[in-house]
């Protein structure tokens, strides 16, 4: 049976399936449906200074192939979080990844050393790219200086690795992943949700408070894709792929792009089977094609290029 | 979030599908779940465990109207694609059923259990009837619809009890809503509903001091495990509030937990008339 180590945005996986920010709660809510040792890593929902209580319902509608959220970062806060949810994480096999929002570098880098001073925080996931909130997390990921300074004040007071999570709204997504080169992170995760909205035809408005709302799910995959691989292209920056994976192939189809690790979304609310069958998958496929580890199937792809 | 998952993600299929009233009957079978109390719910979707379609994406959320074993039945009406599509199912045809999930309704003799369900409300509490009546609890049971038409005779039909029936347009049992029933004096007893929200809301003018209420509600739903945190209500917390998933610490919840929310966060109290 091959191997699915991989080493990703400065960790080592014990496979390339993560599960994505806002995706799997804190990492336990869905367990034993989905058993959280599963994932070579889990970015845990995203956390901000203060407990925020999201935005009023609906939070969700459904589209062809995916769905509109607006959660509005709900969160417990970073007290609640290092009190009640982290150690909660202590005996899960797999890598936890804080996903933090706030609302400037200053903030960033205040919850960066509190979280270093805790050895279950194998790594940060800056999440500079949440559309559905007002003040929090403004979409800094479309302005590089922005992405820069918070990169760098992180940078300066946390040592394990820092992951940006960038958003798909900007006109050359490249860019934005230079400058958190530049700040020092080790990867970008690429993508966040899509903005998108929908209408009610009777009143003719948004069912949002908010208006727009995040696009995920599978109708986004190609656009993830292309993110990645406009990014690993210029082969500056590690990336992890996000963003309508639902199977071994779409996990395949990131890697083959660029991606070190891919992250798993809505796939874990629409399929709570998905995680176990993608591994089952992954290790049949480089099984069948004779290869022992990721690796291997990544030197091949590079042959054929 | 409230106790650990009973939960399982098991492949199914249909064992037959027919009318009732407005409603569809749907029979499935499944191996491998664990047993359900009265008010809990799958979420159901269509389609081989092994390669689900990525359309629709998500699976929707059904009250059990009763679980046997392997067997599993809920009742629903067609309100979109996903369930237009339920409906034409076929025999055989494969399903996806995840559950089963929530808080399910309590279960006590006293005080005496008093049943309200509106429309697609009204599965759950044909459990919850069917379950009282099997360890011997008394209880009244009010059903309303809102045409003759719609009543969903055959699963009526299973309940050890006759339910009173209400509809508006007065064609089967008394003509009205069944909340008017339970206007002026009476007995305080334990209100356990399900159904529209105004209906719900109808309920709250009419229950006496103290007397015990538990509400289940609907509201969209991605994951159905509480981790998403897409369908939320808000709860009382002392003199504050937050946001509870319907799926994890509902779908029944005590009314007295419930509060209205405002534009600006804040609690409205229904006395002062605040939530305007």
């Amino acid at each position: 049976m091959a191997d699915l180590l991989v080493f990703a945005g400065g960790l080592e996986l014990k496979n390339p399936m993560l599960a994505a920010s806002g995706c799997f709660g804190y990492g336990l809510e869905a367990d034993p449906v989905i058993p959280p040792s599963l994932f070579g890593g889990i970015v845990t929902k995203t956390i901000t200074p203060a407990p925020r209580r999201g935005n009023p319902v609906p939070r969700l509608a459904e589209t062809h192939a995916g769905m509109l959220n607006s959660i509005g970062l709900e969160n417990v806060g970073l007290d609640a979080f290092l009190a009640d949810k982290l150690p909660a994480l202590e005996d899960v096999d797999s890598k936890i990844v804080v996903s933090v929002s706030a609302g400037s570098a200053g903030e960033f880098a205040e919850m960066a050393e509190r979280l270093a001073e805790h050895a279950r925080v194998d790594a940060l996931e800056l999440n500079l790219s949440c559309p559905n909130v007002a003040e929090h997390g403004r979409n800094f990921a479309a302005d590089p200086a922005a992405v820069a300074a918070i990169g760098k004040a992180v940078r300066r007071v946390f040592a394990r690795p820092m992951w940006i999570k960038l958003s798909p709204n900007v006109t050359d997504i490249s860019e934005v992943a230079r400058a958190a080169q530049d700040a020092g992170a080790d990867a970008v995760t690429a993508i966040n949700t899509l903005l998108g909205m929908d209408i009610n035809i009777d009143s003719g408005k948004s069912p949002f408070a908010r208006v727009t709302a995040g696009l995920s799910g599978p109708a986004i995959l190609p656009v993830a894709l292309a993110a990645v691989w406009r990014i690993a292209r210029e082969g500056g920056i590690p990336t992890i792929g996000v963003g309508g994976a639902s199977s071994a192939k779409g996990l395949l189809k990131f890697l083959a792009a660029g991606a070190e690790a891919v992250q798993l979304g809505t796939v874990l609310f629409s399929d709570p089977g998905a995680p176990q069958r993608i591994l089952d998958d992954l290790a049949t496929h480089l099984d069948a094609q004779g290869h022992t580890n990721l690796n291997s199937l990544r030197e091949q792809w590079k042959e054929q290029a | 979030m409230s106790g650990e998952l009973s939960a399982a993600y098991r492949s199914g299929r249909v064992r037959a599908l027919k009318r009732d009233g407005l409603y569809y009957h749907l029979s499935m079978e499944a191996p491998g779940l664990a047993p359900s109390e009265p008010g809990a719910f799958f979420m159901i979707g269509l389609g081989e465990i092994e390669s689900p379609a990525p359309d629709p994406l998500l699976m929707r959320p059904m009250s059990v109207l009763n679980h046997d074993g392997d067997f599993v039945d809920i009742l629903f009406k067609v309100v979109g694609r996903g369930t237009e599509l339920l409906a034409a199912a076929e025999p055989g045809d494969s399903l996806r059923l995840l559950g089963p999930l929530g808080r399910p309704f309590s279960r006590a003799a006293q005080p005496q259990p008093i049943l309200v369900g509106g429309g697609a409300g009204v599965p759950p509490l044909c459990f919850l009837s069917r379950r009282l009546s099997a360890e011997g609890i008394a209880h009244r049971v009010l059903f309303g619809f809102n045409s003759a038409d719609d009543v969903p005779d055959s699963a009526l039909s299973k309940l050890s009890q006759e339910p009173e029936i209400f509809t508006l347009d007065g064609r089967r049992g008394q003509k009205g809503h069944t909340v008017a029933a339970l206007a002026g004096d009476r007995e305080a007893g334990r209100i356990q509903a399900c159904g529209p929200g105004p209906m719900l809301e109808a309920l709250k003018k009419v229950r006496q001091p103290g007397e015990a209420m538990e509400l289940s509600l609907e509201e969209r739903m991605a994951c159905g495990m509480g981790f998403c945190r897409g369908c939320v209500r808000p709860v009382a917390t002392g003199d504050d509030w937050r946001y509870a998933t319907v799926c994890r610490e509902g779908p029944v919840f005590d009314a007295d937990d419930l509060v209205d929310v405002n534009e600006a966060g804040e609690v409205c109290l229904q006395e002062e008339g605040s939530c305007g």
